[in-house]
Parts: structure tokens; sequence; C-alpha cells
């Protein structure tokens, strides 16, 4: 009996630690994906990943149960060219956050399995390079995107 | 008699040379109004425009509803050419977006005179089937077109404007999850058929609505 109670304590003990960590290393603000042309099979995330440790975190890979692949991509505007770049093992330092955002870094979920709408949650996971691994729900929104801002490279002209 | 009719021909000839005149200087006037602006370019604006509006020819798309698509059908209105892909989730979807804003903000409506087409090109004909294209663009307003073509075609056009566009790890067949590389700017042709101006990114509706005014008042429709 006392090494069952102990067992679960234990557990539950463990769990709240693993909870305790997870909450406190990284934190993820605003998640959401622009509603996409339904005949359209790739879709962006965006979001803030904070990272309230005081040690660089690595976010090594990212999945979703409605996509075949999740990916993190960088969209870069050089001399007005749009160009996207897989980013492998994107780094949140220390203290520190990075922004998915339109234009810029977002997250691509590549191979749409089932229909995703205004007002659906994509459910995606991400795996990080000390095991841990962080749940995120991204809102779909119909998001009026007014503005489009320009990667970190130029903005050029021709 | 002979003498009347003679008179009254002698008294209808000027006059109809002085009318037709009249009418051919009043015609040439107009035609010097029109086109008094044409190598001239409008001041403050966010958009590159080319002095000398540069005519687009010689090639053949396929629109959204598998009609074939040529340079004379870019004249009559003006147009915005934007290239892209459809699998790209972010800077295509967020232009079409700002186009969806401008749309409405303008002054005109179709069918109404001065009334703009937005034309998505897309630049990756073998997943960018023209039904695929029809419901992308309609998704964001019912009035975009959707045109792409083969790759020779395409060329001929992009090779006209400065438009850029490559394939990121595209391999023969299997792998459809490759990425396309493509300018991003925004092409201005005018109602004949001309390149006229540039509009390079950020885009940002408030400002492309604007110029794009200045733009057609300057030049006219």
């Amino acid at each position: 009996m006392s090494f069952i109670k102990t067992t679960c304590a234990a557990a539950i003990c463990l769990f709240f630690i693993n909870t305790v960590t997870a909450a406190s290393a990284i934190k993820i603000e605003n998640a959401w994906s622009p509603e996409a042309p339904p005949v359209v099979k790739v879709m962006a995330g965006y979001m803030k990943i904070n990272n309230l440790s005081n040690k660089d975190i690595k976010i090594q890979s990212a999945k979703s149960s409605l996509f075949n692949k999740v990916e993190i991509h960088l969209s870069e505007m050089k001399n007005g060219m749009a160009r996207m770049t897989k980013q492998e093992n994107l780094v949140v330092k220390a203290k520190s956050h990075i922004e998915l955002k339109p234009g810029e870094l977002h997250m691509m979920l590549m191979g749409k399995l089932k229909p995703v709408k205004t007002g659906s949650i994509i459910p995606v996971i991400l795996t990080l390079d000390n095991g841990e691994k962080i749940h995120i729900k991204l809102k779909v929104k119909s998001g009026n995107r007014s503005q489009m801002k320009c990667g970190s490279g130029k903005c050029g002209s021709m | 008699m002979s003498s009347k009719k003679i008179s009254a021909k002698n008294f209808i000839l000027p006059v109809s040379i002085g009318a037709i005149s009249l009418i051919i200087g009043l015609w040439l006037s107009q035609q010097m109004l029109i086109n008094s602006n044409d190598t001239q370019i409008p001041k403050n604006l966010d958009a590159t425009v080319l002095p000398n509006a540069r005519p687009l020819v010689g090639f053949q798309l396929i629109d959204q509803n598998k009609q074939l698509f040529s340079p004379e059908q870019l004249k009559g209105q003006w147009s915005f050419l934007f290239f892209g892909f459809t699998n790209c989730p972010d800077v295509c979807p967020g232009t079409l977006k700002v186009m969806q804003s401008v749309w409405k903000t303008l002054p005109t409506k179709m069918g109404d005179i001065g009334h703009p087409k937005l034309y998505f090109v897309s630049v990756d004909p073998d997943r960018d089937k023209p039904e695929i294209l029809k419901q992308y663009v309609q998704f964001f307003n019912s009035e975009f077109y959707g045109l792409t073509g083969k790759l020779d075609e395409l060329d001929k056009l992009t090779s006209q404007i400065g438009i850029l566009y490559g394939y990121d790890d595209k391999a023969d067949g299997a792998d459809l999850e490759y990425t396309v590389n493509h300018s991003a700017q925004l092409i201005l042709v005018d109602p004949k058929g001309r390149m006229r101006a540039v509009i390079s990114p950020p885009h940002i509706a408030k400002t492309i609505s604007a110029n794009f005014q200045t733009i057609r008042t300057f030049y006219g429709d």
C-alpha cells in the first residue's frame, strides 16, 4: 500500500515537475494560421515562442495530426525576390524569443489531410532538443493581413 | 440652273473641307491631350513608373477556365499581374490578401470604366492546373483571375517584365513538396496592354490603392 502511495506520489511529482519545466522554459503566444483556399494543401503557422530559461533551446522537429509534414521556413525578400528556406534546428536563445510572422519565419504545414477553415484548431507538437514536447493549438483565422513586411533581407526594387 | 448647281457645289466643298479640318483638328488636340502625359511620370509615388510604357507581346497562356490567354486580352483596362504559386503559404496569400483589401477601396465596380483586373500568374504549371488556380484566386476575390502556361510561354512574359522564378529541390516526378522562388513585385499594365509600373514589396494595401488611382488619373483609362 505504502509502495503504491510512494509510486503514485512520485509519478504525480514527476508529472508536476515536467509540467512546470515545460511551462517555465517555453511559452507560446498568439498561435494562429491564416485561412487558406480549401484547394491548397499547404498552410502557414505563426506564433511567438518565448524561452524563459537560462539555456538556449533548439526546436528539433514539429508535427501535426492534420498535416503530412511540418517544417519551419524563412521567407526572405532579396531584390524583390521571395525565397523560402527550411530552418533546421531553430534555436530560441536563453531569455529571448523568436517570432513567426507573415513574410518572415513561419511554420510550414504541408500536405493537408483534412479540411481546415476559419475557427478550426490545428494541433502542432514541437520536439525540443531536451526531448520535451510542446503542444500548440493554432487557431485558424480569416486574418486580414493588410500589410506585408519584408524579410530580414533587403526589400529590393527592380 | 447649271450655274446654280455649280455655285452650290462651290459652296459645299469649302464648307465640307472646313468641317472635316475642324473635326480632325479637334480629334488631334484630343489625342494630344490624352497622350500628353504618356512619357511623363506622376510625382510622389511609391512605385516605379516606366516613362516609356513597354508593350507586352508574343506569349500565350492559359486562364483559369482553360481558355487561351493572349496579350490582346490585357487591353481595355488596367491590370495588376502578380507571379507566384498556390503551394506558397506565406508571401502569395499575403499579397492576395493585400489585393483583396485594395479591391475594397476601389471607387469602381466590375464593368465600370477604369475598373482594373488582377491576374495571379502561376509559375508552377506542373502543380497549378487551371481548375486549382480558379478555386485559389476566387477564394480571395471572385473577380480575380488565374493564369499559367507552358514554361517557355511563361518565360516569354516574365522576361519582358523582369520577373524571375526558379525551383528549389524539384526532382523529376516523385516529390511534389518543392518550393518556388519568385519575384514578388506587382506589375501594373495599362489599358493598351503595356507595362506601366512596378510596385515592389512590402505590399501595403493603402499605398497600392493610392498609387494606382494616381497613375490611373495621370495616364487615363
